[in-house]
């Protein structure tokens, strides 16, 4: 298992800390994380919240965790305190480790007094089942406010990492650099899967677009880094085919299309530098990865998902039937040890027993080609995903109604969301921008809003988001 | 519309900051200036002022200050 990292030749380096520049040996690694282990001791099972960033306390305090058989929920440290309570309200954990103070926590918490860089607080008042296979919980959705979280077992876990590192041709001489949160499951992957072969991590929590990041990249000659759509836009931006960068050799994107503009642009210059590209696709529901193209194959596969991971199967079904015949779409269905056990929405769910089985029905639309490489046509459910986070269509538009007294109709891409309103006041436009920005806390260029005098609907008297789409605003 | 009230209005519409709390220590990751917003700033600076920043332009623009000073680069004078 990768957070056995006794396994590990204890010399070679497992992180570094970009601010101080410390290097952490596997050695040093796995002492610290005896030390913290004995702060979080307990005979039970414990539920904990890790408000976490990239930094090296971070890791440690997460590998602790999976280490004692604790569940750990791993959440940004930066979102905001009401949110945090109300995700504390619902779940109540045992145990809360935090990067700051934390403010108007219930009494029931004591903070542990020790002078240490985290914050640890303990409720020693709740008890509650906590099911024994659980490893990891992280939440999916762009819409922070919703408690709705994936749980991962020890199992789920080891074996997606497994799968990334055997298809990214993980090996100890790879030292990624930490470019996604932790907390989100792509980030979280890429440890994962590098600690797992003994490789050495660049933990930081520098942005991609400032100059620092990148000379902390050359500084330290990291060798891969992974991002969502976005963060290619912005590469482009930057003109990366000019940009300096010797020691790179494996970038990633997932997390949400990236046009096949962008794939090309990419594949070319990582051909002519000799970078390995992988477009892959997955869900938090199957811990992250499902599938990847194959770097070398990418020329020929632009659009596509590609094939799944090893150890996974892709399967297309259409009303309840597997469909064999290339070029025939249907729902995707993601098979494999990497599908989580089920969703929680309550403390309770979180003593519940395995629901899919291994069987994950992905929502999304696909085909696959003569050579079982799998495209992605549409979704099932109204989702987009907004810089890599899950936006639900149905719910905002049902949030503006609530709020608002007029009709809503959402739509948009993997950049952008749209919003009709059923207004003839212009002016009514503004405010709704404002509420949607505000809950979801999305940046406002990607929001738009426009006020019609009907939303269109078909004749059976629903919103016709074909017709809807066309007045594309 | 002088050179800074220029600037101050691309960087108060793409961080939703009121202009008056915009200074010279005004800087990168505080606030609403993340990455996305980082995006959206140098798009408006540029329809703003009609000009294509260069790649090194936009990872150095990390404060109000550094923007004043790279544009000067193309000859905006503040």
């Amino acid at each position: 298992m990768f957070w056995e990292i006794e396994n590990i030749p204890q010399d070679r380096i497992a992180l570094i800390d970009d601010v101080s520049g410390e290097n952490i040996t596997y050695g040093k690694l796995k002492e610290e994380c005896d030390k913290f282990a004995l702060r979080i001791k307990s005979e039970k099972k414990r539920l904990i919240f890790l408000f976490c960033d990239n930094t090296v306390d971070c890791v440690i305090a997460y590998l602790s965790a999976l280490r004692s058989g604790h569940a750990v929920f791993l959440v940004n440290a930066r979102m905001d305190a009401e949110l945090k309570n109300s995700l504390i309200d619902v779940y109540q954990p045992e145990i809360i480790i935090s990067i700051e103070q934390m403010s108007s926590l219930s009494r029931n918490y004591k903070l542990e007094e020790t002078g240490a860089k985290q914050f640890l607080y303990f409720n020693s008042e709740n008890k509650k089942e906590v099911h024994k296979d659980i490893a990891v919980l992280l939440s999916t959705s762009g819409t922070t406010g919703s408690p709705k979280l994936v749980k991962l077992t020890h199992k789920n876990i080891q074996a997606n990492a497994s799968s990334i590192a055997e298809y990214l041709g993980i090996d100890e001489n790879e030292k990624p650099i930490t470019s996604l949160p932790m907390s989100y499951s792509f980030g979280l992957s890429v440890i994962n899967s590098h600690l797992m072969k003994g490789a050495t991590i660049l933990c930081t929590n520098k942005s991609m677009v400032m100059r620092e990041f990148w000379n902390t990249f050359n500084q330290h000659k990291c060798t891969s880094f992974s991002g969502v759509p976005y963060n290619y836009q912005m590469l482009q931006r930057l003109k990366f085919d000019k940009m300096e960068i010797p020691s790179l050799k494996t970038m990633a994107q997932a997390g949400g299309r990236l046009s096949e503009e962008f794939i090309r642009f990419f594949y070319e210059v990582a051909k002519k530098k000799n970078i390995k590209f992988f477009v892959m696709y997955g869900q938090t529901e199957a811990t992250a990865r499902i599938s990847y193209v194959p770097f070398n194959k990418l020329g020929d596969k632009i659009g596509s998902i590609g094939i799944p991971v090893p150890g996974g199967e892709i399967k297309i079904f259409l009303d309840g039937h597997e469909i064999n015949t290339p070029k025939v779409e249907g729902e995707l269905v993601y098979q494999g040890p990497n599908v989580m056990m089920g969703y929680a929405e309550t403390r309770e769910d979180l003593a519940k027993d395995d629901e899919l089985n291994g069987v994950l029905h992905t929502g999304d639309i696909a085909y696959k080609d003569e050579d079982g490489f799998a495209y992605i046509t549409g979704r099932l459910k109204r989702f987009i995903k907004l810089f890599g986070l899950r936006v639900n269509l149905d719910e905002i538009e049902k949030m503006i109604e609530n709020h608002f007294a007029f009709a809503a109709a959402c739509y948009g891409t993997d950049d952008a969301l749209k919003i009709l309103i059923q207004s003839s006041g212009n002016s009514d436009a503004e405010p709704v921008k404002h509420k949607v920005i505000e809950t979801y806390k999305l940046h406002h260029s990607v929001v738009k809003v426009k006020c019609v005098g009907a939303i269109p609907v078909t004749s059976s008297g629903k919103r016709d988001y074909k017709a809807i789409q066309e007045m594309d605003i | 519309m002088g050179n800074l009230e220029k600037l101050k209005k691309a960087f108060s519409e793409s961080l939703e900051i009121e202009p008056e709390t915009i200074t010279d220590e005004l800087s990168y990751s505080s606030g609403n200036w993340d990455s996305i917003a980082h995006l959206a700033l140098i798009a408006s600076i540029e329809t703003e002022f009609d000009i294509m920043l260069a790649s090194d332009d936009v990872i150095d623009m990390s404060s109000f200050q550094k923007a004043k000073e790279i544009l000067g680069k193309y000859d905006i004078k503040f």
